[in-house]
């Protein structure tokens, strides 16, 4: 991995090692709770499948829509609580194997109103400890209400935690604002769809990249009434190589070890290439302007959010 | 058919996630002997109860440990 920059980075790392187990599975696309049940069965197998072949992991992440898949009809039949008995059993399950959990419920909201696409984090206490709702959801296919932060969640081993839903990816803003809110590890939850197989890959690839941080891609596989999911789940460097790759279409478990600490040191001791400042202080360099950069935000796109793009 | 699952290993791994190399037993199971860890899903021993019966007195590594172990089980 090409961390650091032109410039020599002095001084030690400190860092822990994260264990970070992947699970790519086909999900029932559910159209009774009981349907529910036997996902939440599978991803609990998943578990314990993990404890087995990876003793001592810190953190299991699971796709997008691996509870409830998304039935093209009935997907409102099967929304869940999100302090009902499904989530329940994966707090149990976390705090039994004393390991952190990353999971996508579709919410039914107790104050009404719309599905919430939601990831969450369960802590190794199997308590619950980040909720994300996704803030670009698939439309015009995807009902779902659009969420209004990305927040970041101190995790297990120094990790600093974001999760970003799938179509999210399709955004640079997201992946840009898990970084800048201080994440050093973005965790994508995916039901992502053929013909978009390289979509996936290079958007991945480019935010690791940009935002010089770990990536997490966890992706369904699986077909069900419209779509076939790809997989290629990957967990990728904070230079966008890939660390381990599960292949297109079939379940499969991967898992990596990665280190937080040292996108710590990346965003305090990098020179060249720390987008995290250079993004806001354009020209530092240039005499003009002190030092300190062109601070003022020059973007057309996001001047004025009100404003539409240009069209041909 | 029941699933059966090896997962003593992902609670000792755990219960020893603190421990620095190179170890004497003795000073094993001082700073772990009392934790308690399952061996089974509906099984729990102490980390003495484990370490006890290895025959090595020493561990350079986690490599060493927990190969020893796997054998005295």
């Amino acid at each position: 991995m090409n961390i650091g920059s032109t410039h020599a980075i002095g001084g030690k790392v400190e860092t822990e090692t994260l264990s970070v187990v992947g699970v790519q599975v086909a999900p029932i696309s559910a159209q009774t709770i009981d349907d529910v049940d036997k996902n939440v069965d599978q991803l609990i197998d998943y578990m314990n499948k993990a404890a087995c072949g990876f003793p001592g992991f810190d953190l299991f992440v699971s796709a997008e829509c691996a509870l409830q898949g998304f039935h093209p009809t009935l997907w409102g039949k099967v929304l869940i609580d999100i302090d009902g008995p499904q989530i329940r059993r994966l707090q149990d399950k976390c705090k039994e194997l004393q390991v952190w959990g990353v999971f996508n419920p579709l919410i039914k909201p107790r104050e009404g109103g719309s599905l919430q696409n939601t990831a969450i984090i369960i802590n190794d206490q199997g308590e619950l400890v980040h909720k994300y709702v996704k803030m670009n959801p698939w439309i015009p296919g995807e009902p779902s209400h659009p969420g209004w932060e990305c927040p970041v969640t101190k995790g297990p081993k120094g990790s600093r935690l974001a999760t970003i839903i799938c179509a999210d990816g399709d955004y640079p803003e997201i992946w840009r604002e898990a970084a800048f809110n201080g994440a050093n590890i973005i965790i994508r939850l995916s039901h992502y769809m053929s013909p978009w197989d390289a979509a996936w890959e290079i958007t991945n690839k480019a935010m690791a990249y940009c935002n010089q941080c770990y990536v997490v891609g966890v992706n369904s596989v699986g077909i069900d009434e419209a779509y076939s999911y790809i997989g290629m789940s990957m967990v990728l460097n904070p230079d966008g190589t890939v660390i381990v790759q599960a292949p297109k279409g079939i379940p499969w478990i991967i898992k990596a070890d990665v280190y937080p600490g040292l996108i710590d040191q990346i965003r305090r001791k990098c020179v060249t290439s720390n987008f995290m400042f250079s993004f806001k202080h354009r020209g530092a360099a240039c005499p003009d302007f002190g030092g300190i950069g062109d601070t003022k935000c020059r973007y057309e796109a996001y001047k004025d959010w009100a404003k539409e793009a240009r069209l041909p | 058919m029941v699933k059966e699952y090896m997962i003593a290993t992902h609670f000792i791994t755990r219960a020893l996630a603190d421990i620095d190399y190179p170890i004497s037993k003795v000073r094993l199971i001082d700073a772990v002997g009392s934790r308690e860890v399952k061996v089974d899903w509906n099984e729990v021993k102490t980390m003495r109860q484990l370490i006890e019966p290895i025959k090595i007195e020493k561990f350079d590594t986690a490599a060493s440990l927990f190969n020893a172990l796997g054998a005295s089980l």
